[in-house]
């Protein structure tokens, strides 16, 4: 073990540039690891923790109705369902609307709660992060704390038709509705503000209706099941809901993307720095051949060689593998912060024994076979030829392009000859540049596509965007066209409304209805086949048709409102919405079940229109007939401006890292390159050949003067 | 009589060269005494350094036995032979070897922990070694690259003898040295030779040769002829006389 | 390695092959009929079933629109099923038009099944052609391959055999060491040379040997005539019948050396001379499977041979214990016994029969030339082979020991240590 120690450090000292760059790469490595893993391995169970914490609900739904009788019908049809565990029931305000985040603005169905009742649900109890010192106020989900959004100041909430003013009182965490992204958001207010609100009857009183689950994987089939008996039994109510399933998977979308960016990286630096290390042993063998030589003269075995390499090399990454992780401590706050942007979950950083030896583990095992595998050939290399060969240009391998054989002129041959001989370094190079291409691609990728020009991020993500949506009274629809039709900023109009339906023996979907499908701006939203055209058509979820078996041309029943209706399934849509579970029909197919009480009308205007100005104007024209307005663009702006910052961190860590990593390749390169240099002039073999032979200074490029 | 140390029988050593063979060394059968200080001569090429590698378990023979204090050594594999060298063998090198990144006191005990667990004793035999060769505290605290080739090859012969080897092997230990310092070194290896250490030593130089009390004469890996000198004195003509005979009759 | 590549190109040609057969003869080769396609037929039908006539086909399905009363509206083109009977019996899919409330007619959809099955057939014809055509290229690839490197050396061997056994022996076989056949044609090249050499060194000796005799007839005849004169003239002048007579036998006798002379070089044998032995260092262990090779009928057992570098020729060591074994297998015919040892400088390679041994007085004649001893006449040989024999190993630096033992004829080859 001694003798061990007195080897390693004696390799040290003669390599101390090399053996920092190695600790710097593993370093990075396993910063890099140690994110990943905490962030795989325990940020999705915050997520649990934080579901139990507040024994939050496993389904939420809403309905527009608050009376006794509703109740009733709710808890008969929650108890007799074997699966309920508990549930329970809050009075709310329902409505849909929005306020500003981001640049933008949030759109979505508020679930308004008064401050006492949130606080004190017996199931998925909000839980108040952040508080000032107003007496009265709203409260918003921690996910919308920014700037302009802060304790004190006021925010302008649009409900419904009217938009009211806050002071923003504080911040919550809920784990179901604290952010857009769970289709409802829930808002809470004090109580004088609530029992305005109230009384103003801009926001109708709903019942929100909280369940908890015996097995919480049922929970999207029992989301859909409970919508369908309420449906059946209130055709007319307005109804939103959620599930488990939804939410967990919404919310931790984009802590997913970042997880595999990471260990990508990870495992790229780590490549790198094996491959590193691997060129590095194989270098030192080369260079110390006659020390090993003389080692084993004096009686060290190949084993003890290779375990003084072993232990030298592991010690390094353990230390350095143990201090990233470490390191990785200080930086996991940064991250930890642009991820509760992105989940409006808090999560405390803390120390992860588990993430923490899985690292030294995975980065120590790694290295260990690394540098078995790279010093194999000093078990097989015998003293004397150790010995012997150090003297010369000990070239273990075979002569390549033997110029007595080779067909072509000399030069060629000569540069072939040397290319091939340094094979090993040659190799390592390119196993670098190729994966730092890889790396330069893939941001350029990034940038390009999310970065600088949204679009095509927007079109898979979002599906169909236009410039405004308007959504108006039935009984005004056909005035509301005419007048839009004469209107000349409005270049184009369509219906794009959503809604739910529910596929007969299935899930519910969201159906998208629209009265031609040929004017939507995204038509790469349908991957496979075509829109649906007639009225007995229907354009299907890839993923739920794939998980469901269903193929183009087959038939399926759709319900709503209590009617049935089968149609033809012409194609698949593919966009992350809804997570998968949606479906497109015309507005001719969707009167075959049911009719439209409102309808969302998407808007294409002119190049310099105030969209605000215009929606206030057809606000203005059609008063209560107009039920609600959306800015798309700006919502969208909102939505994308978190992921493009992120993005845009995401891709300078990688560019900045690549950076790093090929300085460091390089540096070892070169060092390696020019010890060698120094060996074949000390040693003045394989130039002196050509020279002593009077061969040409000119064929000759190192030789020339 | 004298115990003998080593015996090689029908000892032959051929390298494949291009896919002929080449044979090095052919049927050599030798006995080396305890004591002895055997030199080996011969033109380069005579498969001086071959016989003294193949002697000493650092090679293994392509024919023939070596007995090695009792043991075979010629079958042995690498590992064994190199268990098995850290005891019975000491090196010394033309080329001296000592590891670059050590001091010169870690060089010898990097040979001296292979055998000896106890760090104590080592180090006070290594003091002991140093001061017999004549290098001071100061210099054995210094690295390879900062001290002379004299002092180089001294502490080479203090690495080779920290694990009290049966028999020191030397292989051209003044080829790369001036004659001063080359002297010392022989002069080292002559005291120590006296003390009862048996000594193998390849040389082409005479010089070095004279010192020897057993002299082998090697040509195209066979021996051709031997020639044993009394103990080594100071200005001793006559032993210089019969040495020069015997080279002068091998064709030196 | 090529074979391999070849072997493997084909194998996976061959599976393709046989998953398309096996899909071909399985698979349900009916086509359903595109749902999607037929809805959007039947729409455009119904919506334009006001002003049928300026009715435009959309869909690229084939279709007759018939009314209420089987009359044929429009059609795609001539040649479907125009009634309801006709499409029932082409499998024709039949679809009620709605207008209004209520049928109004009757839309046949053609079913081109048919049309689709030969498609598909051809489809798998055409794959199957070309699957077969890369075929016949690759076995003609490598029928050439063959034809390059096995066929044709083998042809350029059988001229080459025809060539030696016409006695030409000058023109060397050209060989390509790159192919498999390259060392076995090399051997059949050395054994060329070897040839020619030996017949060269015949030829040289030959005129040699003329020329040594007619030198050497002349040379001895000379003398040996001056002893016949002056035995002529001693006759003439002896006084006494007793030296008469013996001057008469040095004249007889005179008269036989010549005659002897005359026939003494006839049979030199001043090529064996010629036969060079070029000894070099050589191990030991070389000796095994020499040993195995000469003998050929397996009666010795090879002994365990102590390793040493001795001085030897490879080619003369190998026709020394071929001869060996060779007059074992004619004169004893038991098995042999083999042992090998060193002594001294010298590696000894004892080889001993059973049967019998010779007549000691026979011994030391044996290694002469034309010697044979008594129990050869029923056997052919020259007497030569012992006489060869002992010269190689002489020329090795070694020695042949012929002698006899208890059971038969011990022969010792006794080989010089190198060094």
């Amino acid at each position: 073990m001694k003798k061990c120690i007195l080897l390693a450090r004696s390799n040290l000292r003669g390599a101390k540039g090399q053996a920092a760059a190695i600790t710097a790469l593993i370093l990075f490595a396993a910063v890099m690891l140690n994110l990943w893993l905490m962030l795989s391995l325990d940020y999705k169970q915050n997520f649990d923790r934080c579901h139990d914490r507040l024994h939050a609900e496993h389904v939420t739904l809403v309905v527009d109705e608050d009376s006794p009788d509703m109740r009733d019908f709710l808890k008969k049809s929650l108890e007799d369902d074997t699966r309920t565990d508990e549930f329970a029931f809050d009075s709310v305000l329902h409505m849909v609307g929005s306020f500003d985040y981001n640049n933008g603005n949030v759109n979505s169905e508020l679930v308004i709660l008064e401050k006492e009742t949130a606080l004190t649900r017996s199931i998925g109890r909000v839980e108040i992060l952040e508080e000032g010192s107003a007496a009265s106020g709203v409260y918003l989900p921690v996910l919308y704390k920014s700037d302009r959004t802060a304790v004190g100041k006021t925010i302008d909430i649009s409900i419904g038709n009217s938009t009211m003013t806050y002071t923003v009182c504080g911040f919550f965490n809920s784990v179901m509705a604290g952010s857009h992204n769970c289709s409802m958001c829930a808002l809470v207010l004090t109580d004088d503000l609530y029992a305005e609100l109230e009384r103003s009857g801009h926001a109708p009183r709903a019942t929100l209706c909280s369940v908890r689950l015996n097995d919480r994987a049922d929970s999207e089939s029992y989301e859909s099941g409970l919508k369908n008996t309420v449906a059946a039994r209130y055709p007319a109510a307005r109804t939103v809901s959620n599930s488990y399933a939804l939410v967990y998977q919404s919310r931790y979308i984009s802590q997913m993307v970042c997880a595999a960016i990471l260990s990508a990286m990870a495992f790229f630096i780590l490549l790198i720095a094996l491959v590193t290390l691997y060129s590095n042993i194989t270098n030192y063998i080369r260079e110390h051949m006659t020390n090993l030589g003389a080692l084993k003269a004096l009686g060290y075995t190949g084993r003890q060689l290779t375990a003084a390499l072993m232990m030298q090399f592991l010690s390094i990454a353990l230390l350095s593998a143990a201090a990233g992780a470490g390191l990785s401590y200080s930086l996991f706050p940064y991250l930890n912060a642009m991820m509760i942007a992105q989940t409006g979950i808090p999560y405390t950083v803390r120390f992860l024994p588990v993430p923490y030896g899985i690292t030294l583990l995975l980065l120590g095992s790694a290295v260990a076979v690394t540098v078995w595998l790279s010093s194999r050939r000093i078990k097989k290399v015998e003293p004397i030829v150790a010995l012997r060969r150090g003297m010369q240009t000990h070239s273990f391998r075979r002569n390549h392009v033997p110029l007595e054989t080779a067909g072509m002129p000399v030069t060629p041959a000569l540069a072939l000859k040397t290319t091939l001989s340094d094979f090993k370094r040659n190799i390592t190079v390119c196993i670098t540049m190729l994966m730092l291409s890889l790396v330069v691609v893939f941001s350029g990728l990034m940038t390009e596509n999310i970065i600088r020009d949204t679009t095509p991020f927007l079109n898979l993500i979002v599906g169909e965007t236009a410039d405004s949506c308007i959504n108006v009274q039935e009984d005004i629809e056909d005035d509301f066209l005419r007048e839009m039709a004469a209107d000349q900023r409005v270049e184009k109009i369509y219906l794009y409304n959503s809604l739910e339906v529910r596929h007969a023996g299935g899930l519910g979907l969201m159906a998208t209805v629209c009265d031609d499908f040929s004017k939507v701006n995204n038509p790469k939203v349908i991957c496979e086949g075509r829109f649906p055209r007639y009225d007995n058509e229907i354009a299907l979820a890839a993923k739920y048709a794939r998980e469901n078996g269903l193929k183009t041309g087959n038939e399926i029943t759709m319900t709503a409102e209590g009617r049935e209706a089968a149609y033809i399934i012409t194609g698949f849509t593919q966009t992350t919405n809804n997570l998968g579970k949606d479906c497109l029909l015309t507005l001719d197919g969707y009167r075959r079940l049911g009719r439209l009480s409102n309808a969302s009308y998407y808007l294409n205007v002119a190049e310099g229109t105030d969209i605000d100005a215009f929606h206030a104007e057809v606000t203005d024209r059609f008063k209560d007939g107009v039920n609600a307005t959306v800015n798309v663009a700006a919502t969208i702006g909102g939505a994308t401006a978190v992921y493009v910052s992120l993005m845009t961190i995401l891709v300078i860590a990688i560019l900045s890292l690549s950076a790093l990593v090929i300085t460091f390749v390089l540096f070892l390169l070169v060092r390696n390159m020019l010890n060698h240099k120094k060996r074949i002039t000390a040693s003045k073999r394989p130039w002196a050949l050509p020279q002593a032979s009077s061969f040409c200074r000119r064929l000759c490029p190192s030789c020339r003067q | 009589m004298k115990n003998i140390l080593l015996k090689t029988e029908q000892l032959s050593k051929s390298f494949s060269t291009g896919g002929t063979l080449q044979h090095v060394l052919k049927n050599i059968s030798l006995e080396l005494c305890q004591g002895d200080f055997t030199v080996i001569m011969g033109a380069s090429g005579a498969g001086k350094s071959t016989l003294l590698y193949a002697l000493s378990g650092m090679d293994t023979p392509s024919l023939g036995t070596i007995t090695f204090g009792g043991r075979v050594i010629s079958d042995m594999g690498q590992d064994e032979l190199a268990v098995f060298r850290r005891s019975h063998c000491g090196f010394v090198f033309q080329q001296i070897y000592l590891i670059e990144g050590m001091s010169l006191m870690d060089n010898v005990l990097a040979a001296g922990l292979l055998v000896s667990k106890d760090k104590k004793a080592l180090l006070a035999k290594a003091r002991e070694l140093f001061s017999c060769v004549g290098i001071s505290e100061d210099t054995w605290k210094k690295f390879p690259a900062q001290i002379s080739g004299g002092e180089a090859q001294r502490a080479g012969i203090v690495r080779a003898l920290i694990n009290s080897p049966e028999i020191l092997f030397a292989d051209e230990p003044t080829g790369a040295l001036n004659s001063k310092t080359g002297l010392d070194v022989l002069d080292t290896l002559t005291r120590f030779n006296e003390q009862g250490q048996s000594v193998v030593m390849v040389t082409h130089d005479m010089r070095s040769a004279r010192r020897g009390s057993r002299i082998l004469y090697l040509k195209d890996g066979a021996i051709l002829g031997e020639c044993r000198l009394g103990r080594w004195a100071h200005g001793d003509r006559e032993r210089h006389e019969k040495l020069s005979a015997f080279l002068s009759e091998m064709g030196w | 390695m090529k074979n391999r590549i070849f072997l493997s190109l084909l194998f996976l040609l061959f599976f393709a092959e046989a998953v398309v057969l096996f899909l071909f003869a399985f698979r349900d080769t009916d086509h359903a009929q595109d749902a999607v396609l037929v809805n959007e037929a039947v729409h455009s039908v119904q919506e334009d079933w006001n002003r049928i006539d300026s009715h435009q086909n959309q869909t690229g399905l084939d279709y007759v629109v018939l009314d209420g009363d089987g009359t044929v509206l429009y059609r795609t083109r001539p040649g479907l099923s125009e009634s309801l009977n006709a499409a029932v019996i082409h499998r024709d899919t039949l679809l009620d038009l709605w207008s209004g409330g209520r049928t109004v007619g009757k839309l046949l959809i053609y079913n081109d099944s048919a049309k689709n099955f030969r498609r598909q057939k051809q489809n798998i014809l055409l794959f199957l052609a070309a699957a077969m055509l890369l075929q016949g290229v690759l076995c003609a690839g490598y029928v050439f391959y063959l034809k390059r490197t096995v066929i044709d050396p083998f042809r350029k061997l059988k001229g080459f055999a025809q060539r030696i056994a016409g006695g030409n022996l000058d023109i060397p076989l050209d060989m390509d060491r790159q192919n498999l056949f390259g060392a076995f044609t090399e051997s059949f090249d050395l054994m060329r040379t070897e040839l020619k050499k030996a017949r060269q060194a015949e030829a040289r000796a030959n005129a040699d040997k003329k020329e040594l005799v007619a030198e050497l007839s002349h040379d001895i005849k000379t003398p040996v005539a001056s002893i016949r004169a002056a035995a002529e003239v001693g006759a003439a002048l002896a006084d006494t019948e007793r030296l008469r007579d013996n001057y008469t036998q040095i004249i007889r006798k005179t008269d036989q050396i010549s005659t002897l002379i005359n026939n003494l070089f006839s049979a030199t044998l001043e090529e064996l001379e010629r036969l060079t032995v070029t000894p070099t260092d050589m191990e030991s262990r070389e000796l095994g499977p020499m040993l195995e090779n000469a003998d050929y009928l397996h009666r010795a057992a090879i002994p365990a041979i102590p390793g040493c570098v001795f001085y030897g020729d490879r080619l003369r060591l190998q026709q020394v214990f071929d001869n060996l074994f060779a007059n074992s297998y004619k004169y004893a015919g038991t098995p042999i016994t083999l042992s090998a040892a060193i002594d001294g400088s010298h590696l000894i390679i004892r080889m001993t029969d059973q049967g019998g041994g010779v007549l000691p007085e026979e011994l030391p004649l044996l290694k002469e030339k034309f010697r044979r001893g008594q129990n050869a006449a029923r056997t052919e040989g020259a007497g030569l082979g012992l006489y060869i024999s002992d010269y190689f190993m002489r020329e090795m630096h070694g020695e042949l020991l012929i002698q006899n033992s208890a059971h038969g004829l011990q022969a010792d080859i006794v080989l010089a240590l190198s060094g």
